[in-house]
């Protein structure tokens, strides 16, 4: 099969007569951000409703702290500021990481206390990790919460359980029937690699999504009279006084309307990534957008200055990959490079280097876009290269194209200085476009030459099974997320095979990404947000994605951003209801 | 076998038809699936020159599990209209892909057929470019409310934006006929949704093909 480069058959596109603004404002991104962030000592317009606790957001942690607070008896209401409910979790693969979970307990797996804190220290706060200091050298804040997420993981799972709301116990499975490794399986300060991840049950008792885990949430808050409101964006908040929450404040497409929350509001409205503006602010490094859903702008942030938190970590995400034509904010599914297809690619920079094990987690892949050296980001821009035989092998598997078809994101070369052509010629579309975030950069003039010396030493690597520079295939989650290996690999390293060293290759321009921030105010271990004075804010919870990540930097496994939001998002519902404002 | 991409920035398949004379074919898939979902029937309905069959975009987060999983747009149950922001983005990706290939080609202008999701983006994509299709064929899928200001055809485009289909009477097999004009009884782009499901029966095949060549004729 050849394929011919997008560019030379591929005119300029006429004018479009779609209003990609127009969607945006009907999805609850109106653009018009100067009310955001307001504190009003009074309801503007009266209060419109109320009810005992007003969550912001309708993901998993939004509908956990409803089903919490449902369950204890309280009114809820939902406020949600798209078109759809759901948020980021219901498009998601609905994993959740807990440890010391009840399907390890009701399997008889020991998940030791000691052991898991150490784990998470090391995962969490590497740059503080000390194996033989109190706390492990985490701040006793911080160390707070990762004890709360230990201690109420269980009890938390229980509970939804026993309430009716979801059954979070069907194992984590991969290709090989094995359950997903830990991403950092590999420490030797991980006790129990394997068995944290845990899906929704389904009716038919198979393991479900993102999908089942939000509808099964939502439909026992509904049951118990849960109301949700869509396209109400929150931009305010209500403070007859300092420190005291009274309520709500949203826009819709009616206006303003006042929630009053006698108990208390939450937040589980997700993370910044899709606001250029708030990924500028706080996170550090090239990063490109994200994998949240499209209203993931941050909303939460402008409302906490304003209402006095205390900012925690900002500067951490779930980092990710994301291919530089698709990164635009407008997916339709949680699209990014979460794994790289094949086993005959390498991932190499500007100067035709690889820079990092291709087959790592996402978030320790992404954050290799995040080095400085010299006078420059020298990997913000990575190219994913693989030859003939991978792009069939592994056609479908995103970013490569499904069989039969092409796609204008991949270059194509018949040898490495044609697809160092090509590459520049492509990476001048990309940042002739506005909505891409690709900034000049040039590949080196000896990216060709780099290149193949760089696939010659991956093809010795291929053969021997070791990979001597980036260890690919060394960790447990290499290995089960690549899948099955390829008919034709009977290398002794199935996520390795040898590139054509005759050409031709594909190429594809990867840019880092986010698939969410963990930028937001602090909460404590009641999942209350906190003011500087150290006293938490009364009323105003949050969890999920849009609080300072409870997990600090670390993505300790699949379900690492489910897991904090479904267990904070509990405790918050529980804690307003039975300890609120009011 | 040569793979060309086709304009824009969707990855598509380009099948030839047996007509070098007749129109191209834009066929859209459904939920969860690839372009196999329509490409056969695709041909067999439209005396085709060539079938483009873009795939929307992928859905899997692991890539091992499901290579053929993509879609056009998010939904959620229990809410009519789709998420805004993703199915305008792949509106105007379909709308791209329509002008640029009109534009280019010397030939009738293309069919477009598309089927669940695929389908709700083809109806809404005739009100896009509505002077640019010979016909749409929608299977399964459904008319959306469009937002404000969602879409403005240029001046010279007679066409309003107003889609009729007719309603399929009490107890019959559901299927409806329509278009876009000032009156149902006189569109200016015609277009065929039924709400069925495949596999079609080869009398529900006969009667599309022949309201096909119809459009074409």
């Amino acid at each position: 099969m050849t394929t011919t480069d997008a560019e030379t058959i591929s005119p300029d596109m006429p004018e479009t007569r779609v209003s990609l603004d127009a969607f945006r404002r009907a999805a609850g991104l109106d653009g018009e951000e100067t009310q955001l962030g307001r504190v009003f000592a009074e309801p503007p317009g009266g209060w419109s409703e109320e009810a005992d606790v007003v969550v912001v957001g309708s993901g998993a942690a939004a509908y956990a702290a409803a089903c919490a607070a449902a369950d204890a008896g309280g009114e809820v209401i939902v406020a949600e500021k798209g078109a759809v409910y759901g948020g980021t979790s219901i498009m998601s693969g609905g994993v959740l990481h807990v440890f010391a979970n009840p399907r390890m307990r009701d399997g008889g797996v020991d998940d030791p206390r000691e052991d898991a804190l150490r784990y998470l220290a090391r995962c969490c706060y590497p740059s503080l990790y000390r194996s033989e200091a109190p706390r492990f050298g985490v701040g006793p804040a911080e160390f707070e919460l990762l004890e709360t997420y230990y201690d109420r993981g269980v009890g938390v799972l229980d509970s939804l359980r026993e309430m009716g709301a979801v059954d979070v116990r069907a194992p984590f499975v991969g290709w090989d029937g094995t359950e997903a490794p830990d991403y950092l399986a590999h420490y030797p300060e991980n006790a129990v690699p394997r068995g944290r991840g845990l899906s929704a049950v389904k009716e038919d008792g198979t393991a479900g999504t993102g999908k089942d885990l939000v509808l099964q949430m939502k439909a026992f808050a509904d049951a118990k009279g849960a109301r949700l409101l869509l396209r109400h964006r929150a931009v305010g908040l209500v403070m007859a006084e300092p420190g005291r929450v009274d309520g709500l404040v949203c826009r819709t497409p009616e206006g303003l309307v006042s929630l009053r929350a006698r108990s208390g509001v939450v937040f589980g409205t997700g993370g910044i990534t899709h606001s250029a503006q708030l990924r500028t602010r706080f996170l550090r490094g090239p990063v490109a957008g994200g994998a949240g859903c499209a209203t993931n702008t941050g909303d939460l942030i402008a409302i906490a200055e304003a209402a006095g938190a205390e900012f925690g970590l900002v500067s951490s995400g779930f980092w990710n990959q994301q291919v530089a034509d698709f990164a635009d904010d407008l997916a339709p599914t949680n699209l990014n490079v979460w794994y790289v297809p094949g086993d005959g690619v390498v991932v190499v920079n500007r100067f035709g280097r690889r820079v990092v094990n291709e087959k790592a987690d996402y978030h320790n892949r992404g954050r290799a876009h995040h080095v400085w050296q010299g006078d420059e980001y020298p990997n913000q821009i990575l190219f994913m290269v693989y030859d003939e035989r991978t792009a069939e092998r592994f056609a479908g598997a995103f970013p490569v194209p499904p069989t039969g078809t092409a796609g204008a994101h991949v270059v194509h070369g018949a040898t490495p200085a044609e697809l160092q052509a090509g590459l520049e010629r492509h990476l001048r579309k990309l940042g002739r476009s506005p909505a891409l975030p690709v900034p000049d950069v040039k590949l080196d003039e000896a990216f060709a030459a780099e290149l193949e010396a760089t696939i010659e030493r991956f093809n010795g690597f291929a053969r021997s099974g070791d990979d001597a520079d980036f260890g690919r295939g060394d960790h447990p989650i290499d290995r089960w997320a690549h899948g099955p290996p390829a008919a034709d690999n009977d290398l002794p390293n199935a996520t390795m095979y040898p590139l054509s060293t005759e050409g031709p290759y594909s190429a594809i321009v990867l840019v880092g990404s986010a698939f969410e921030a963990k930028a937001g105010p602090r909460i404590n271990s009641a999942a209350q947000v906190m003011a500087p004075s150290g006293d938490p804010i009364a009323g105003l919870y949050g969890a999920g994605n849009c609080i300072a990540g409870v997990l600090g930097e670390s993505y300790t496994g699949g379900g690492a951003s489910l897991g904090p939001a479904v267990v904070f998002g509990f405790i918050a519902g529980r804690h307003a209801v039975e300890e609120g404002s009011r | 076998m040569t793979v060309a991409p086709v304009p824009g920035r969707l990855p598509a398949a380009r099948l030839s038809g047996a007509r070098p004379d007749g129109p191209l074919v834009i066929a859209l898939h459904g939920e969860g699936t690839d372009i196999h979902d329509l490409t056969d029937l695709a041909l067999e309905l439209v005396p085709a020159r060539e079938v483009i069959a873009p795939v929307g975009c992928w859905g899997t987060y692991v890539g091992a599990m499901d290579l053929s999983n993509y879609t056009w747009f998010h939904e959620v149950p229990g809410v009519a209209d789709p998420e805004p922001v993703s199915f305008g983005r792949s509106l105007l990706d379909v709308e791209q892909l329509i002008h640029s290939l009109g534009a280019a080609a010397d030939s009738p202008r293309p069919v477009l057929i598309g089927i669940g999701q695929g389908a709700t983006v083809a109806l809404a994509s005739a009100a896009v470019v509505p002077e640019a299709l010979a016909a749409v064929v929608a299977i399964g899928g459904r008319p959306v409310t469009l937002p404000a200001g969602a879409i403005s055809l240029p001046a010279g485009v007679p066409v309003p934006p107003r889609l009729w289909l007719a309603e399929p009477a009490e107890g019959e097999r559901a299927e409806a006929v329509g278009g876009f004009g000032s009156e149902p009884s006189d569109p200016s782009l015609s277009v065929l949704s039924m709400p069925a499901e495949g596999p079609f029966a080869a009398s529900t095949k006969a009667q599309l093909k022949e309201w096909v060549a119809e459009q074409l004729a």
